[in-house]
């Protein structure tokens, strides 16, 4: 249990990935202009990491067993390419509103770099299944949770007097900056000390 | 649009970097030493003037529903082409750069060309592309990473696994460490984003009057 | 008919491409997998060898390490039963030691006369500039490790130690000193039980 607690708090908290990772910048810059659409592309990536882990840790157990490990790259991506075509029927059929408020950005999670990060990361940290899934649904809260943050805080920076050269993507990267800074301060967190675990 | 000039766009009009903002990922994580730079960017580079190529010279052949698997599938394929030669021939860079490499496959840049240009033009106009973005990508790269090692650590080229020292201007514990980590790099392509697009005004506004 | 025709294009066109594919890349990986094989030998070699320099051959005992395991030692990845000209010339312990950011590895050769022969660290993702410097040969070559033998404990200066610690990186530095006591302590129970030197440590 331990465990899947310092995985989590991990991914969300100190190696955040988008401010300590850097995974998932181009949806995060240009998503992240309102609190409702953030938070449903927030969902949606939750929803496609989770299944990637624990899919891309079991078609890696395949490739090791058939010694075909250098077709990693190209297998993941076609599971996450598959994996986003099928979310996008079940958002469409459930949901159409917000369907058409996430619009191109819901095909384009295929190119996030925090999926496929998400996947590379859990073979290289040898996480088994369950530690897998936790480390992508991890991953994404903390991609959501920055994501939602940056909605608050660019609905009042659209109101905001700024220089023109200033305007759009130069001052959410300096916001995204200071957000980082805050963040640094998470990273000495000795969470595994706090809950007493074991090395 | 003649071969120079298709180059030229790619690293001045149409910069994947600074005009597009395309593949800020890479961009942010590691430039933060001028050979990470030189690495990163010729791996996209390859990676990118290869599977334009292809793509180009399969374009009439790939029936447009299945089209972005099939250019999926092409670019990972050069990724992993990419990734194994670095692995053999640069090992410490390759650990440097580490799951970088494997995200080339999701660089915006390179499904962006594949799609917007190498699907429409013939091979010759798609490799000038790739090289001229791949140059664009470079540039910018290079230029954050001149900024972030210069003033973080003072050093620049510093290659210890190359056994190169680089140069060095000042004593490491004089560098504004927060340019090495992470917000430094936000910060610093925010500000690059910032003067380039003020740059650009100015050259409008001269032209009009 | 015309359109299940085309279907069946689509299908064979993608997999066309994806054989094609896959082909190229087991050439490619036939090609680079020795030298890629052979390098990572060479940098374990390596490591292996900065941290106990009298031995020229390292043999990996596992048996050994679940023994120690067993025994309470904590941090130990590997044991390494270092050789030259078929003599024993050693240990090399590979021990993980969580820092300030990230588990630091080390390799830490201890001589066959129990004296701690190098502090190697292997990997480490500590705060660059501050916590990353443990890797800077002025620590790991300091006075305090040249003269530690199986039998000491060490400690940093701020826990009333010998160890220099880095500056405002204390936390990376009591690390690397709790990685070194763990090996210490680890050879001297192997040394002793191969009645090179007196007397064992009771943990």
């Amino acid at each position: 249990m331990t465990d899947y607690l310092l995985i989590i708090f991990g991914s969300i908290f100190i190696n955040n990935f988008i401010t300590s990772r850097f995974l998932g910048i181009c949806p995060f810059l240009g998503v992240s202009k309102q609190v409702e659409t953030a938070t449903g592309m927030g969902m949606a990536v939750t929803f496609v990491m989770a299944l990637a882990s624990g899919l891309c840790y079991l078609v890696q157990k395949v490739l090791v067993v058939l010694k075909l490990e250098f077709l990693q790259t190209i297998t993941f991506i076609l599971v996450i390419a598959v994996l986003v075509q099928f979310v996008e029927m079940v958002i469409k059929k459930s949901s159409p509103v917000l369907y058409r408020a996430l619009g191109i950005y819901l095909p384009l999670i295929t190119t996030n770099c925090a999926v496929l990060g998400v996947t590379i990361i859990n073979v290289n940290e040898n996480y088994n299944f369950m530690q897998s899934v936790v480390s992508g649904i991890g991953g994404a809260l903390g991609f959501s949770l920055l994501l939602v943050l940056f909605a608050g805080i660019r609905e009042r920076l659209e109101l905001a007097p700024l220089p023109k050269a200033m305007k759009g993507f130069p001052i959410a990267l300096i916001t995204a900056g200071l957000v980082s800074i805050a963040f640094l301060g998470f990273s000495g967190f000795d969470l595994a000390a706090l809950l007493n675990y074991k090395f | 649009m003649t071969k120079w000039e298709i180059f030229k766009n790619g690293v001045f009009n149409e910069n994947p970097t600074f005009r597009l903002i395309l593949g800020m990922c890479s961009t942010l994580a590691i430039t933060t030493a001028v050979v990470n730079g030189i690495g990163m960017g010729l791996a996209l580079t390859l990676v990118l003037v290869g599977s334009n190529v292809i793509i180009s010279l399969l374009r009439n052949v790939i029936p447009k529903e299945i089209r972005i698997p099939a250019y999926v599938v092409v670019i990972a394929t050069f990724t992993t082409i990419v990734d194994k030669t670095m692995a053999a021939a640069t090992p410490d860079l390759h650990g440097v750069l580490g799951i970088f490499i494997p995200l080339i496959v999701v660089n915006c840049i390179v499904l962006a060309r594949a799609e917007a240009y190498a699907s429409k033009h013939n091979a010759i106009e798609s490799t000038m592309d790739g090289l001229g973005m791949g140059a664009g990508y470079t540039v910018a790269l290079l230029i954050v990473c001149v900024i972030r090692e210069f003033l973080g650590t003072g050093t620049l080229l510093q290659a210890k696994d190359f056994g190169f020292a680089g140069f060095h201007f000042f004593p490491e514990d004089m560098g504004v460490k927060l340019l090495i980590l992470p917000p430094g790099a936000f910060l610093t392509l925010g500000l690059l984003l910032a003067g380039i697009n003020w740059y650009v005004a100015k050259r409008e506004e001269k032209k009009h009057d | 008919m015309g359109k299940y025709k085309y279907e069946w294009r689509l299908i064979m066109v993608l997999t066309i491409i994806c054989v094609v594919s896959g082909g190229i890349l087991g050439l490619v990986n036939a090609l680079t997998e020795p030298v890629i094989k052979a390098q990572e030998e060479l940098a374990q070699q390596k490591a292996l060898q900065e941290a106990l320099p009298s031995a020229t051959v390292f043999r990996a005992e596992k048996a050994t390490l679940e023994a120690l395991k067993q025994s309470g030692s904590t941090g130990l990845v590997e044991v390494y039963r270092g050789l030259r000209d078929e003599q024993p010339a050693g240990f090399v312990f590979i021990v993980d030691q969580q820092g300030y950011a990230s588990l630091i590895r080390m390799a830490i050769g201890i001589t066959q006369a129990g004296n701690l022969a190098g502090v190697n660290v292997i990997s480490q993702s500590e705060t660059p500039g501050l916590g990353a410097k443990v890797t800077n040969a002025e620590f790991l070559t300091q006075q305090a490790f040249q003269e530690a033998t199986s039998e000491s404990q060490l400690a940093v200066t701020k826990d009333k130690g010998e160890v220099d610690a880095i500056t405002s990186a204390t936390i990376s530095s009591r690390a690397v000193v709790r990685g070194v006591n763990a090996a210490l302590a680890a050879g001297h129970s192997l040394l002793a039980a191969e009645n090179e030197i007196g007397g064992a440590v009771s943990d």
